[in-house]
């Protein structure tokens, strides 16, 4: 269960997580440094370092924070995501008859 | 009423809540490309290319698993896309064909300076991302860009203007024909880094958008890290008004264009929400909104209007949409000379496709369309009274079917007011659609590049590389008394910090630096001697020998001539002030060849000798020496007589 509640996190930025109750996919406001950010804690790489947190910005960009620099999280909500593509219904081209 | 364009003042703005933000994309100077080792190559580009390849592109799935409403649209129009290669400049990474390479450090420091010029902190971690554009402007349909910088600002006119984002990302291609399904693309520019400044809403008039595009254009050329020329600078604004959704202006390409585009936009946007207090007026709300569809091929199968006739002889589809109560809405004004039957037009060219003018024919604006008898059967056929409203499309099947559906879409997004979308600058100033705005969900993080810590070491070893604002070098010129017209043009050269030099510490006259750098120099350029040969170091130590007074002013000019050939140890031996002695040989060498031609006027010797005498001292003696000098010898002459 922890694997997956902080996929890819571990020594320092697991602390951190987890002292402030929030996992990844958790939408949170972070104070680092003096300015706040609003995003989404994304998984980490598993053979990256411990002292960052990725997350992903409103406007889709993802960032590392510095752990160093983080004074607060706070937990604003849970965030649905589909791994898988859901059935949708495209047009089939006219140049090209194979692609559906 | 909203005033004409030469009229409108920065209060008539601020009363209908005219807010805008501004988007600049600045191409990066790097001799190499973003993600490849190819050439970043210089504008003006040619037309020249090796290979033609075409692609398809079909949309894919955030992180979070969702699909962006503007990749739907886009993936909806089937566009085939073609792209005209110049294999000196593109290779495989650019067609999505081999992975990227590292990111290109040159163009991330320069990204990571900007952001601390700006004031924005520096992002821990880069993480490299994939922006879906489906519009083909991409060949892989994504495009690579990283966020380098948060919460940045400007001062610009006693206010803190906020900048939330500072991105680097590669350029896109170059669009240069759309027509029917076919988009084609020039990949010149493909792949050039580009940084990216996002502004926050802060602005209240076009005016004032203009002007602080401009400061931040002067900016990033007094620190000489990005390209100049035509269109290494393009911007997208964002205008809303009160009671309007945001829209989006895009690949605004002049400065000067921005204030009569805002308030294109901006009236746009006044004429909509009119447009929507009338409808709901006749009781058409987005609850009660009605829209029916009507196949009138047995109506107008026999039409001498040609777009139809051609339309049905090629196997085509002739529909009606019928708007009740909505007579003369079609023909509301929306920009300065368009209407809202082009907003329906616009929508129908760009998703359905249906690129040929004219694409519709509306109930409000038939003249020189079908005729009245059509009208009159149309009407009949569809059972309209006089106060309905009527599109008429026609095409191919698939298309006319996806128009039919824009067209109650457009005329529905009516009903609730401005929709909120990308429009394409047009040069008469006006706008047209481009597509849906987009969102975060078109963005995936990319899986070929590994995130990038950014050092202290190297934030620190940027932050000593700041160069002094353009405000500062502003100041600068003018405490030193450089003449206004020059100010820019100083402030924003190459050699800003040379020629600082040149002033603090050879105490050079600012009038001869602008002689030099801003007259002289491009005046060698058009002459075919290429300055950027001419080092800094070079310059330095003409203008140290000028201050000793080892050389003349008029010396100068020779001896950079000199310099740009590659001839500086010429310089002291040639360009040495003329001795007394030398100036008396050259007399007596002119009076010489005097003798051996013939004068037709003698009034003129005095100046035929100075002539002489300088071309043959040129740069080593002052001209109003040598006239004297002439003079004195001649009057000698005339008293001995």
């Amino acid at each position: 269960m922890e694997a997956t509640e902080y996929k890819g996190y571990k020594g320092k930025a697991l602390s951190l997580l987890k002292s402030f109750g929030v996992s990844v996919w958790s939408e949170v406001k972070i104070k680092a440094n003096g300015n706040e950010i609003v995003g989404i804690i994304l998984p980490r790489s598993e053979i990256a370092d411990d002292s960052h947190i990725v997350v992903k910005l409103r406007s889709g960009y993802n960032i590392g924070i510095s752990v160093e620099k983080i004074t607060s999280i706070e937990f604003i909500e849970r965030v649905e995501h589909h791994q898988v593509l859901q059935k949708q219904k495209f047009l089939s081209t006219p140049i090209n008859p194979m692609l559906n | 009423m909203f005033k004409d364009f030469e009229e409108i003042t920065e209060n008539d703005y601020r009363a209908i809540g005219f807010r805008a933000g501004l988007e600049i994309h600045q191409q990066l100077d790097t001799r190499q490309k973003l993600f490849c080792r190819c050439p970043a190559p210089h504008p003006p580009y040619d037309d020249f290319f090796h290979i033609e390849i075409a692609r398809t592109l079909r949309p894919a799935l955030s992180e979070l698993g969702e699909i962006d409403p503007s990749i739907l649209m886009e993936f909806k129009s089937q566009k085939q896309i073609i792209y005209k290669i110049n294999r000196d400049t593109i290779c495989t990474y650019e067609l999505d064909q081999s992975p990227p390479f590292e990111i290109n450090q040159d163009a991330l420091d320069i990204a990571i300076y900007y952001c601390l010029k700006f004031n924005a902190k520096i992002v821990d971690e880069i993480y490299v991302c994939r922006k879906y554009h489906l519009d083909g402007s991409i060949p892989s349909g994504y495009q690579r860009t990283a966020m380098i910088g948060l919460q940045g600002f400007y001062e610009f006119k006693g206010k803190k203007i906020h900048f939330p984002e500072i991105t680097l990302e590669e350029d896109a291609a170059r669009e240069i024909s759309d027509k029917y399904h076919i988009r084609e693309y020039f990949t010149d520019r493909l792949g050039i880094p580009l940084i990216e400044i996002v502004t926050e809403p802060s602005f209240t008039s076009p005016q004032e958008v203009k002007e602080f595009a401009e400061a931040i254009r002067n900016e990033f050329l007094a620190t000489g890290e990005v390209r100049k020329g035509s269109g290494t600078l393009r911007m997208d604004l964002n205008i809303s008004i009160n009671g309007s959704e945001r829209c989006e202006i895009k690949g605004v390409d002049k400065i000067s264009k921005i204030p009569i585009l805002g308030y294109n936009e901006a009236l746009r946007q006044w004429n909509l929400l009119r447009l929507r207090d009338a409808l709901h007026t006749r009781n058409i709300t987005p609850e009660n909104f009605k829209a029916t569809v009507y196949d009138l091929h047995n109506v107008l199968k026999h039409t001498f209007f040609y777009p139809i006739q051609q339309a049905i002889k090629n196997n085509g589809e002739v529909y009606c949409i019928k708007l009740p109560n909505w007579a003369g809405f079609l023909k509301w004004p929306t920009q300065r000379y368009t209407t809202f039957a082009q907003e329906i037009s616009e929508r129908v060219k760009v998703i359905a496709c249906l690129t040929d003018y004219p694409n519709i024919i509306v109930s409000d604006i038939i003249d020189n369309t079908i005729s009245r008898e059509e009208i009159d059967k149309t009407k009949k056929f569809i059972g309209a009274t006089s106060n309905d409203g009527f599109v008429i499309v026609w095409g191919p099947p698939e298309d006319v079917q996806i128009a039919i559906e824009e067209i109650k879409n457009r005329a529905y997004e009516a009903t609730i007011g401005v929709p909120s979308e990308s429009r394409r600058a047009l040069p008469e100033g006006t706008t047209a659609f481009e597509r849906v705005l987009p969102g975060p969900q078109r963005m995936y993080p990319d899986t070929d590049l590994p995130h990038i810590n950014i050092s202290k070491s190297r934030v620190e070893r940027l932050r000593l590389k700041l160069k002094e604002s353009y405000i500062d070098r502003v100041k600068w010129c003018e405490a030193f008394g450089f003449p206004p017209s020059a100010i820019k043009r100083i402030c924003t050269s190459d050699r800003y910090l040379l020629i600082k030099e040149l002033v603090e510490k050879f105490h050079i006259h600012p009038n001869f630096i602008v002689r030099i750098f801003l007259e002289f120099l491009p005046f060698l350029e058009k002459r075919g001697l290429k300055t950027k040969v001419l080092t800094n170091e070079q310059i330095r130590t003409i203008f140290a020998m000028y201050s000793k007074g080892e050389i003349l002013r008029t010396g100068v000019f020779t001896a950079i001539e000199f310099a740009m050939r590659g001839e500086c140890d010429k310089i002291p031996s040639h360009l040495h002030p003329a001795t007394h002695d030398e100036l008396e040989q050259a007399y007596n060498q002119a009076v010489e060849f005097l003798s051996q031609n013939r004068i037709y006027h003698n009034e003129k010797r005095a100046e035929i000798l100075t002539g002489y005498i300088m071309r043959m001292l040129r740069g080593r003696v002052v001209g109003k020496t040598v006239k004297e000098f002439v003079a004195q010898k001649l009057e000698k002459e005339n008293g001995s007589n």
